[in-house]
């Protein structure tokens, strides 16, 4: 029993994931930053592609280069060398 | 995006449950190529994503507005509530209606009177000048064609004056004669006011002199109704005044303001100002004058700029300008001078009806209450079932401004309904009633009293269920309710309630009783069963005195034959008319006896003529029996106050009848505000100022306002019979109507109708058609 609870609870927190994955799709569409569709998957089921647009591009270049500075200032503050 | 997401909800809904389910089989599929069997490739493919329900209720709260499903929810709830205590719904919203409907109808009127703009450009630098003698009386004496031009030419605070003057001329070249109240413009009258016309031209410089050919503009109103506003107008001549005038253009719609004209034309063009005498008189005030400020010039500052310029006047002709007078000068800003007999009252009556309505929100909160605390068990179910204390507020206050919003909607049928009598009796106070009605400004007002009602008479209600405790559930609702805090918090509201009742009450019935008393001013004598005619004469074929007596002794004495007249009077103005002045004036007897008085300013005898004695004994039966054997001369039955002190008949009967009869041995007494005038009229140059029964007959009031002077130089007389029965009112009115034509048709187109009818009808009750023979 014990066992089990501990499985689906490992199973769980993995299902999340997926929910929160698909919540945040479909934010992302929302915000015009993903365009969607709906296509045949390569085993020829139908599935839903989401594809990034021209302004989702541009955020995501931008979004980028600021984590990059993030990270670089972190590990400049935990002593790293700047290569 | 989101307005869009909040529409198409439900269908990204479907199409989120499709993608979820596409997800799930595409994942138990490769489960099942891993090598799963069905059941556990089915389980892990649903445990690895989730809860799929988890997951559309979180996009689908992305996608809505909450607070307005919670809004249209209560909204729902409301409606059911309400409808199932049908009685308490139809009694509040009947309340309401009344209520908020007074409220809205006021509010149209202020709307259209005081509100909205004038229709003229920059209507705050217009404004209206007068001038009083102040010793004499309260009555405006306008402006002569001398001081006009002399203001015109020494004031440096305006960019223009316009004069203008009302006269009723008979126009021939419509398909009968008419008789047209013609305004009498000069020539930047229109650029003053700042119009333009909406067919042809306005009347410009060279159409204002002597030698230029006639022209005329049509109001819109006159346009319209005559004309059926017919494009061809223009160019189409007219004979007015033995003279052909062209028409040149049509005004606007524009208030009937100084006067409801139906024509006018330049001052040339007028046989009375254009006379030689009339110019030349500087005592002839007879002009109405309206200026433009120059920008940036305050009312202060042209006021002191007049007062010089007075003063100036003053030392150059103290003849025209005797210290006994007390000549001044005032200058009001157009929009007051249109409203300000309006104004205190429709505030008033809006503050009244206002009461009111606060008396109906106190009532009803105190109904909704009642009905709260009966329904204080199912709020207690709703807190205890997780709604939060703003769910039970906000519901209760959707239930009351549901109700006050039907109220509203009811309550602009009823606005809508009534406003006809008030714009009715706006119209008695300002010419500006003729354009109100309900536009969107009267359409969010309504929107928001019934707003502001519903907050106010749902909020304590409310307050109180949103209070409401869980314990109410353990026992019975009713008892608790009537437990001990229960009971005092209802008796407090009550006494609460009671208490601004009653001073609400007392507020509005003080209110309705001032009312009351301003309507209910005694003019001191009856007017029913007296006739009234209004006698325009043809200005060029009655030039001069002699022949205009001859034609009145003619009327009078056909007029006397009618079978149910009983006595007939002439005058050349209407005792206690409000717009030519209320014949408040001082008196001065002819041996200038009183020191107060220049013996110099003593009328022509002969012009007094017009005050004939039956006149006093037609209006004034309650005097007459007293005073009609003492007048060998009706003047002396006008003359109404003490030297120095203007006085209504009203209230001082006595002392007017104690007065005359001191000065029986006066040889003349006269009507001091008058004075300047009849001077005019010895000149030869004009003849007497009537204003005619029919249309101006409604005594002065309290309230009544001080209209512009509107002077009909013309020489129209009224005639005034006596009617008694048996003969009915009909044929001795249809019969004195006659009697004026019978001498002179077709010029002589009048007009004879009740004096009583009339006193209700501000307006001048327009011309009146005779078909010719």
């Amino acid at each position: 029993m014990a066992r089990f609870k501990k499985t689906s609870d490992s199973e769980m927190l993995q299902g999340t994931l997926d929910m929160l994955i698909l919540k945040t799709l479909v934010r992302l569409e929302d915000r015009g930053w993903l365009s969607s569709f709906w296509g045949a998957s390569e085993n020829n089921r139908k599935a839903k592609f989401y594809k990034l647009t021209a302004g989702g591009k541009r955020q995501l270049t931008q979004e980028t280069s600021r984590w990059r500075q993030i990270v670089r200032a972190i590990g400049l503050v935990i002593g790293e060398d700047e290569a | 995006m989101s307005v869009r997401r909040f529409f198409f909800r439900k269908r990204s809904d479907e199409d989120l449950r499709r993608e979820i389910e596409e997800h799930i089989e595409l994942e138990r599929y490769l489960n099942l190529e891993r090598g799963l069997n069905e059941k556990e490739a089915a389980r892990h493919a649903l445990i690895k994503f989730g809860s799929r329900q988890r997951v559309r209720e979180d996009i689908w709260r992305m996608n809505s507005a909450t607070f307005f499903e919670k809004l249209l929810r209560d909204f729902s709830y409301a409606v059911r509530t309400l409808l199932r205590s049908p009685g308490f719904t139809a009694l509040a919203v009947m309340t309401l209606a009344l209520g908020i409907g007074a409220n809205t109808a006021i509010f149209t009127v202020i709307n259209g009177v005081l509100l909205r703009p004038l229709p003229y450009s920059n209507p705050s630098q217009i404004v209206h000048l007068e001038q009083t003698a102040t010793r004499v009386g309260p009555d405006r004496i306008g402006f002569s064609v001398q001081e006009v031009q002399d203001y015109r030419q020494q004031s440096r605070s305006f960019s223009d004056l316009a004069e203008y003057h009302s006269m009723t001329f008979t126009l021939l070249g419509a398909k009968v004669p008419e008789r047209v109240v013609t305004g009498v413009v000069s020539a930047n009258y229109f650029r003053v006011l700042g119009v333009n016309p909406v067919l042809g031209r306005l009347i410009i410089q060279s159409d204002e002199t002597m030698s230029a050919p006639p022209v005329l503009m049509l109001s819109y109103a006159y346009w319209v109704r005559e004309f059926g506003a017919d494009p061809k107008i223009l160019g189409r001549p007219f004979t007015m005044n033995d003279r052909v005038h062209i028409v040149v253009g049509v005004l606007p719609p524009l208030p009937e303001f100084p006067d409801a004209n139906d024509v006018y034309m330049p001052t040339t063009s007028c046989p009375f100002r254009s006379s030689q005498g009339m110019i030349a008189n500087r005592d002839a005030r007879v002009l109405t004058v309206l200026g433009r400020l120059k920008p940036g010039v305050t009312l202060t500052e042209a006021q002191a700029d007049l007062n010089t310029i007075g003063n100036r006047l003053a030392l150059s002709y103290p003849r025209s300008y005797p210290t006994a007078a007390g000549l001044a000068m005032k200058i009001t800003p157009l929009q007051q001078e249109l409203t300000h007999a309006a104004r205190p009252t429709l505030l008033m009556l809006l503050g009244a009806a206002g009461l009111v309505l606060l008396l109906a929100c106190a009532n009803l909160a105190n109904l909704a209450l009642s009905r709260q605390l009966r329904r204080s068990r199912e709020t207690a179910i709703r807190l205890a079932s997780g709604a939060t204390t703003w769910d039970i507020f906000r519901q209760l206050m959707v239930e009351s401004i549901t109700v006050a919003l039907a109220g509203g909607v009811l309550g602009l049928g009823i606005a809508m309904t009534t406003l006809r009598v008030l714009v009715a009796y706006a119209a008695r106070m300002t010419p500006l009633a003729t354009d109100i009605h309900l536009d969107g400004h009267v359409l969010i007002f309504g929107f928001i009293v019934a707003l502001v009602t519903g907050v106010l008479f749902g909020s304590i209600p409310g307050f109180i269920a949103s209070r409401s405790r869980l314990s109410l559930l353990a026992g019975s609702g009713e008892r608790t309710a009537g437990s001990e805090g229960g009971t005092r918090t209802r008796n407090l509201l009550v006494a609460v309630q009671v208490a601004f009742s009653f001073v609400l009450l007392v507020g509005a019935g003080l209110m309705m009783r001032s009312l009351y008393n301003l309507l209910s001013v005694d003019p001191g004598f009856k007017t029913t069963e007296v006739l009234s005619m209004n006698l325009p004469l043809n200005w060029t074929r009655y030039s001069d005195l002699k022949t205009q007596n001859t034609f009145f002794q003619q009327v009078l004495e056909l007029a006397q034959q009618i079978p149910g007249a009983r006595s007939v009077a002439l005058s050349s103005i209407v005792p206690l008319n409000n717009t030519d002045g209320g014949m408040n004036g001082g008196v001065t007897p002819a041996t200038g006896r009183s020191p107060a008085f220049d013996t110099r300013l003593l009328p022509c005898p002969r012009h007094l003529n017009a005050f004939r004695p039956n006149l006093y004994r037609v209006r004034h039966d309650r005097l007459r029996s007293r005073r009609h054997s003492q007048c060998a001369d009706g003047a002396t039955l006008l003359a109404s106050s003490r030297p120095n002190r203007p006085a209504h008949l009203h209230g001082r009967r006595q002392d007017v009848d104690h007065r005359s009869r001191r000065r029986q041995q006066c040889a003349s007494v006269r009507h001091q505000p008058r004075l300047q005038r009849r001077r005019l009229l010895s000149a030869g140059a004009g003849h007497l100022h009537g204003r005619p029964f029919a249309s101006h007959s409604r005594p002065r009031r309290a309230h009544a306002p001080r209209k512009p002077d509107r002077r009909h130089h013309s020489s129209n007389r009224s005639a005034a019979a006596d009617h008694r029965h048996p003969h009915p009112r009909s044929t001795t009115q249809r019969a004195t109507g006659y009697s004026a034509r019978y001498i002179d048709p077709p010029w002589n187109l009048c007009r004879c109708g009740a004096l009583h009818h009339h006193r209700r009808c501000h307006r001048d009750p327009g011309p009146q058609r005779h078909p010719p023979h």
